[in-house]
């Protein structure tokens, strides 16, 4: 379905721009995370992209933001963004303030295993000067992608990377006059093969959400009256976290909570999912939620077509509704434990639409439940008011 | 303890030696492109069910070994086997020379192991489109048979098989089964307990593997519809807080294993025989066959769940698995649930793990671990020790 991104409600969301030299994964980012394709199908179902393919990510009403994937030579814009404006002078103005303008992160990607760096990084600080006519509180992120096979066995080389790639930035920036006060770039290290693409692109994402720092609040407030060691708000369909309480993120039990919602959303989709055809005598939804009629809950909206929403990106004119599909596996009744051996628990439970609240605590303090899902049930009130 | 030699042949570069490491090592399918040919035989012993030791020979399938297999080491090779497990590589350049190697190895075993299980696998069935797998596999199976018959074989079984998808685990659990003897007891005790538990179905799984052992299901027929979820008013939101007992009393233990069908020998054991919730003979006494009538009844959804379930469930377990050894630790079990189901994977036995899926929203959660508990040490006698 065509999203039409002149509409206003789309044309202000929030915009992560992926950009930087030819088959450096910016489409295989987009895919990987956002379109559930596995890493190595990358390796032969992309092409390299021609124009410019931009998507809406909006799962879970907390978190809505555009995707923008320029091809390797990121001029080659689409007709209809210049064609807003005749007179040619102006026509690269306008284009430019349409890319950069408004809450934006500049994605840089960078291919690792593709050396020497200095070409490239002329043309990332290109794509920085000119973003920064426009628009100066724009925020940068490199990502140093493809650390991973023989090359990048070891930390240690992958940091030497880092180094590298960041001394000949400052470098060319100084060169162009971009002074580093005016300018805070963050560089992230990663593989579309690993963990790593997620852990960063939630941190780039987390900058573009306006309700951070009382998301953040709210964590703490769980956290601490709960005992729990940790926990995460988690957009169940990019798998990436919104947001998390103030304390240590430690990258380990953050991969461990996303594959607890990979674990969620299988078994769910093999023994949860809402039936077409109902079988005989189970006519109605079998179950009642025991807290009553909640103001926040959405309608339901039948759409055969679509056997669950978890792949699927939400289209434009269901921007506002926050549609839940009823054959999702995943529901408002969604909720998942998993005792490990180290005596922690992880203790999933929805939040919202395609939103989990994943914590991690320990068993002793877990059998506090009750107590849990109340303090639970206040922050999904409160998550419900911030929207 | 009981040894069992399985013969792992195919041609060089077919995937023995991937799906070897992946079912019995733990290797992420990914990881496999990083193996070595194998050279030579490779002899493995995995343990499976905890005292079932497999011996696993890996032959690798370069033609200068087939000649040794077929000549100097003949014996020593085909003498005593207990399963044969062959692959066939769906890409194959030379599939002509495979089934000649195939009619060796065939010759080979009727003449040195006539008892021998055959099993053979149709493998990277990933490569085939999708829309084609169906047919070529078919195509291939045929041509399969047809080599089988030439060489005087009658029994033999044949799985596609790709480790990229779920359908390594559904042929391993297929030849695995068959190594377990008793499996049928087992089988009856399961459907017992899955009808005690009101559950749409409870699958056992071996603990190193995760492969598939046993499964019962929900049946109608088996007369367990007419006393389930009889209740007259809507139960307990099956919230799974074990703190808030209904008032119901659907969870105090009520019939007994030992005037249960699930005892296993009548006489012996009774005296331990673990306590078992049963709803339904809560129910039955409990109230008139009029307050029966007026309720819905709840209808299990089995058939209509994916053919692939266990497979697909195997693989999440085991990715999952895998992740907590990342984080220096181990999985112990899980509860998932939406508006629809509750699932429950919980380590069982010494050397299995049960998965006990509950739709009915009547059942509550602590219903059901405290049946899970009650039923280790009742299965753990009769869950083979070879
Ligand atoms: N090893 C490795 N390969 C990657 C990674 N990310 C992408 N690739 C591979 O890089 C190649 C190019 O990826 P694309 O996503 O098409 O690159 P692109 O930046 O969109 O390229 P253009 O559209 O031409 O600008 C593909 O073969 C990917 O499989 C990674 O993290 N590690
Ligand atoms: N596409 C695909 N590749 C596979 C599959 N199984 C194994 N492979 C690959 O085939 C290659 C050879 O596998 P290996 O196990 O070493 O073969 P062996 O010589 O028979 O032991 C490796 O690169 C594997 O990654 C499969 O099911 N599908
Ligand atoms: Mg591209």
């Amino acid at each position: 379905p065509e999203v039409d991104f002149n509409d206003k409600k789309i044309g202000t969301l929030p915009k992560i721009l992926l950009m930087g030299p030819r088959r450096s994964g910016k489409t295989s980012i987009q895919r990987v995370v956002f379109q559930k394709m596995s890493p190595h199908e990358t390796l032969f179902r992309l092409e390299a992209t021609q124009e410019l393919e931009r998507s809406v990510v909006d799962h879970t009403s907390l978190c809505r933001f555009t995707i923008w994937d320029f091809p390797g030579d990121y001029y080659a814009l689409p007709d209809d963004l210049e064609a807003t404006n005749n007179d040619t002078t102006n026509n690269a103005e306008e284009t430019k303030r349409t890319i950069f303008q408004g809450s934006t992160s500049l994605l840089f990607v960078v291919d690792a295993q593709d050396e020497p760096y200095d070409h490239v990084l002329q043309s990332f600080t290109n794509a920085v000067t000119q973003a920064l006519t426009v628009n100066p509180s724009i925020c940068v992120e490199v990502f140093i992608n493809k650390v991973d096979g023989e090359l990048f066995l070891s930390d240690e080389s992958k940091y030497d990377c880092r180094r590298d790639i960041m001394s000949q930035v400052t470098d060319e920036l100084a060169e162009a006059g971009v002074s580093p006060d005016n300018l805070h770039i963050r560089y992230h290290l990663t593989s579309i093969y690993d963990h790593s693409i997620y852990e960063a692109l939630s941190r780039v994402v987390q900058r573009l959400i306006p309700q951070l720092p009382t998301l953040e609040n709210l964590l703490n407030v769980l956290v601490s009256t709960c005992s729990m060691e940790k926990a995460y708000l988690f957009d169940v369909v990019s798998k990436l976290y919104i947001s998390t309480d103030s304390g240590p993120v430690d990258m380990q039990s953050v991969e461990l909570c996303s594959d607890m919602i990979d674990v969620v959303l299988d078994v769910s989709g093999i023994y949860g999912l809402g039936p077409e055809n109902p079988p005989p005598g189970e006519d109605q939804p079998a179950i009642s939620n025991g807290e009553g009629e909640r103001s926040g809950d959405k309608q339901l909206v039948v759409d055969p077509l679509l056997p669950s929403t978890l792949a699927s990106q939400v289209q434009s004119d269901d921007i506002d509704d926050g549609i839940i599909h009823p054959d999702s596996a995943y529901d408002s009744e969604s909720a998942s434990v998993i005792r490990l051996s180290n005596g922690m628990v992880l203790y999933l439970k929805e939040v919202d639409t395609m939103l989990a609240l994943v914590c991690i605590t320990r068993s002793e303090n877990f059998r506090k439940k009750s107590m849990i899902n109340h303090n639970i049930g206040q922050i999904k009130k409160a998550l419900h008011a911030l929207v | 303890m009981a040894k069992k030699k399985v013969l792992l042949m195919g041609k060089a570069h077919s995937g023995k030696t991937s799906m070897r490491s992946i079912i019995f090592a733990n290797y992420l399918a990914r990881d496999t492109t990083r193996l070595s040919p194998t050279l030579d035989v490779e002899h493995h012993h995995v343990r499976f069910l905890g005292d079932l030791v497999l011996n696993l020979w890996d032959c690798g399938g370069q033609d200068a070994f087939y000649e040794s297999y077929f000549e100097r080491d003949r014996e020593t090779i085909f003498r005593s086997v207990e399963l044969l497990i062959y692959v066939f590589d769906i890409e194959s350049e030379s599939p002509e020379k495979d089934f000649d190697h195939f009619c060796g190895v065939l010759e080979a075993i009727e003449e040195n192991s006539p008892d021998a299980r055959i099993f053979v696998l149709v493998h990277k069935m990933d490569l085939v489109a999708e829309e084609d797998r169906q047919a070529i596999f078919e195509d291939r199976k045929r041509l399969i048979a047809e080599s089988c018959v030439s060489c005087g074989v009658e029994n033999f079984k044949c799985y596609p098989s790709s480790i990229w998808d779920e359908s390594l685990y559904k042929a391993w659990s297929e030849i695995v089964t068959n190594l377990i003897p008793n499996i049928r007891l087992l089988e009856t005790h399961l459907n017992n307990f899955c009808r005690m538990c009101d559950a749409d179905e409870v699958v056992l799984f071996e603990r190193a593997t995760f492969l598939v052992i046993s499964h019962a299901q929900y049946s109608s027929s088996e007369g367990g519809t007419a006393a389930i979820a009889n209740f007259a008013a809507p139960g307990p939101p099956a919230d799974g807080s074990a703190s808030s007992p209904p008032t119901d009393a659907v969870d105090i233990p009520v019939s007994s294993m030992a005037s249960s069908p699930m005892s296993p020998d009548s006489g012996a054991g009774v005296v331990e025989a673990p306590e078992i919730v049963s709803e339904a003979a809560e129910q039955a006494t409990d109230r008139s066959p009029a307050a029966i009538e007026e309720t819905p009844r709840h209808v299990g959804r089995t058939p209509h769940f994916d053919s692939h379930r266990f497979e697909k469930i195997s693989n999440i377990v085991k990715q999952f698995k895998l992740s907590c050894g990342k984080a220096q630790s181990q999985f112990q079990g899980m509860e998932v649930r939406n508006s629809r189901f509750s699932a429950f994977i919980d380590a069982f036995t010494a050397n299995t793990y049960i998965m006990v899926i509950v739709s009915n929203p009547h059942v509550h959660t602590a219903a059901t671990l405290l049946n899970i508990q009650n039923a280790r040490n009742h299965f753990e006698r009769f869950i083979p020790r070879i």
